[in-house]
């Protein structure tokens, strides 16, 4: 599993099949964006920030019991979902965790997998971007950024800047095609967690 | 007693409203234009509040009722229009038209309201206030606001309905209305019309003995009013078709399907609105006569929707009311007279210039098999962002594609897709809004 070089990902980005051709749009600056093993990504201007006063605790157990029922409705009480104009600024404060997302949309070929990683230049201000980082061949969407401000100051944030590098890796065959059955699929912003969707919840959760 | 009472509640209502402006600046909202439009609430509330001793006490109980009954709903408009409300992603885009074609006076807001329909507010609030303001202090200098606000309205469930939004093209095509109607369809021009052709031709058309003519003044000023009431619509839809495209078309057209009475003008609140079906056949005249103009003679709808509309519009019920009767003068009118329709889409393509939308089918079929088929949103090719335009004709023409090719659907299935189709093209104008601005930026750097 080789990580793709410059030269590979603009072959991937004109490829004209589909099943192994990348689409990162739009590449608003293709000289600066496409580095030496990866594409740099911009933040968007949509983020879902939380409100905790609305929720004890997640439990993302037994959906048919009617106490996680109720958890689940606060949990839609929990997200605040903030859109931020280009030109103005989001502030992460510091030990605060937002999810955000990439301004790109991205589509994955059949044969890459995708990891996200932060840019140094802000993981030196204490900014990490992601945490759940893998991308699955075939995946269609925005991709969701779990920015977190580490440090002790807080960090103003521009939708529009680069903010995380998307490294790319062959796979040794090509994957069965992304549908939309997946949990996570054509998202156009952040989204907040579906873990409660795991079937084998059930199983495990009942107490 | 009766004077000092009302003074203290001007001041007390007067407070309350700075107060509640206060709270509605802090709300967030997508565009400036709405921090914009309070600024004009404020200077207005604070200059009557700083000149109230200006005011004589026989206009106190009157401003009372102005600004309780009347004045204090305006602020809903702003109120509805927080970011969270509305489909923000449309309205830079939306804003650019507007300054582009009217100036950067013009302050748009777009806010959701219950009842399904879209509206546009354009009497609001800056001619009135300075007027009101002078009336009633007769101070001069202290309160001059330039800025001018329009108000579109959009169905609360619809907010994500990027299609349906097509619609906003037309309430834009309103302001122009209004230019029109100043510049052309003045009260010498009703004299005139009313003298030099109606009258003769209904001395001509059904032997009207000329000394009984007085008669028929009623029935005169309502065929100006059903004419008028064909331009105020259909004005506003060449407009929207310029602007947007056939996008206009495909909405009037999908609009139509559930409109039963689409055949004949409707009487309401006073305007004579043209029968729907007699909309569509305009549009669709343009739209043919735009592919040939463009040359984009490839260029085609999508095969079952051409063979659908057709067969819709090979029923001329529309025309055939506007033959007979009273409408029959009107539609004259609107047909062969002076500012016939030829003259409104002359007037509409000047006022428009460079926003006019251009039919490029290649571009559009790329959109609609390289992206939205795809899953991907269409707001780019090689590199350039798309027209808004773009947008919302590939989407349509991806829709009416889809709903008719398939026939019977699984609603389940459809009704996912129709949201990945929203977010498809919602995301598209989020996104060729920056990245024209970057472009812009970039060159200019």
């Amino acid at each position: 599993m080789s990580t793709l070089n410059k030269k590979e990902i603009l072959n991937r980005l004109k490829e004209k099949n589909d099943a192994v051709k990348l689409i990162v749009t739009p590449i608003l600056d293709r000289i600066n964006q496409i580095g030496a093993s990866g594409v740099d990504l911009r933040l968007s201007n949509q983020f879902i920030v939380f409100n905790p006063e609305h929720i004890p605790y997640f439990n993302i157990g037994n959906q048919k019991n009617s106490a996680s029922l109720k958890i689940n409705m606060q949990i839609r009480k929990y997200q605040n979902h903030v859109i931020v104009p280009f030109h103005q600024s989001f502030i992460l404060h510091p030990k605060t965790v937002v999810l955000g997302s990439t301004l790109e949309y991205i589509s994955m070929p059949l044969d890459i997998e995708g990891t996200l990683e932060g840019r140094s230049s802000w993981a030196r201000l204490g900014l990490i971007i992601a945490t759940a980082c893998a991308i699955d061949p075939g995946y269609k969407g925005c991709i969701t950024l779990e920015l977190t401000n580490l440090g002790n100051i807080p960090i103003k944030l521009y939708p529009g800047i680069r903010i995380a590098k998307l490294i790319l890796r062959e796979t040794s065959s090509l994957s069965e095609n992304y549908d939309n059955k997946r949990k996570y699929y054509c998202q156009i912003g952040p989204e907040f967690s579906k873990i409660h969707l795991d079937e084998e919840l059930e199983i495990f959760s009942s107490e | 007693m009766k004077d000092r009472f009302l003074k203290i509640e001007i001041f007390r209502v007067l407070s309350k409203i700075q107060h509640y402006i206060k709270k509605l600046e802090a709300k967030e909202y997508y565009s400036k234009n709405n921090i914009v439009c309070l600024n004009i609430h404020k200077q207005f509330i604070n200059a009557l509040y700083d000149n109230v001793n200006e005011i004589k006490p026989k206009f106190y109980e009157q401003l009372l009722r102005y600004i309780n009954y009347e004045y204090i709903q305006q602020l809903r408009y702003i109120q509805r229009s927080q970011t969270k409300e509305v489909p923000w992603s449309i309205i830079p885009n939306f804003e650019k038209i507007i300054n582009n074609l009217l100036g950067d006076n013009y302050i748009f807001i777009l806010r959701p309201q219950w009842k399904w329909n879209y509206k546009i507010i354009t009497e609001h609030p800056s001619t009135s206030f300075n007027k009101i303001f002078y009336d009633l202090t007769k101070c001069k200098d202290k309160l001059r606001i330039e800025e001018e606000t329009l108000v579109i309205s959009f169905p609360v469930i619809e907010k994500t309905n990027f299609l349906f939004h097509t619609i906003i093209g037309h309430e834009i095509g309103h302001l122009f209305q209004k230019i029109y109607f100043k510049k052309f369809l003045t009260k010498e021009w009703e004299k005139e019309t009313i003298n030099k052709y109606l009258l003769l031709k209904l001395i001509r058309d059904e032997f009207v003995n000329v000394e009984q003519i007085d008669h028929y003044s009623d029935k005169l000023e309502h065929i100006i009013s059903i004419y008028k009431g064909l331009v105020k619509e259909i004005l506003p839809d060449i407009i929207g078709y310029f602007l947007l495209g056939p996008s206009m078309l495909f909405a009037l057209y999908f609009f139509a399907k559930w409109n039963i009475d689409n055949v004949k003008p409707l009487p309401k609140r006073g305007n004579h609105y043209p029968p729907l079906k007699y909309r569509i056949r305009v549009l669709y005249d343009l739209f043919k006569e735009s592919c040939k103009e463009n040359q984009s003679k490839d260029f085609s709808l999508p095969e079952d929707f051409l063979v659908e509309i057709e067969d819709y519009l090979s029923d001329d019920a529309d025309i055939l009311i506007f033959r007979a009767f009273i409408y029959n003068y009107a539609y004259q009118l609107f047909t062969k007279y002076e500012y016939n329709i030829q003259h409104i889409i002359n007037f509409s393509k000047e006022m428009l210039g460079d926003e006019i939308y251009r039919l490029d089918y290649g571009k559009l079929k790329y959109l609609i098999n390289e992206r939205i088929k795809k899953q991907i949103p269409p707001n780019e090719i090689d590199g350039n962002p798309v027209r808004l335009g773009d947008i919302f004709v590939s989407g349509w023409m991806y829709f009416y594609e889809k709903l008719i090719k398939e026939g019977e659907v699984d609603i389940e299935r459809f009704i996912k897709e129709q949201i990945i189709l929203d977010r498809l093209l919602l995301k598209a104008s989020n996104l060729i809004y920056i990245h024209s601005y970057y472009l812009e930026k970039h060159v200019d750097a």
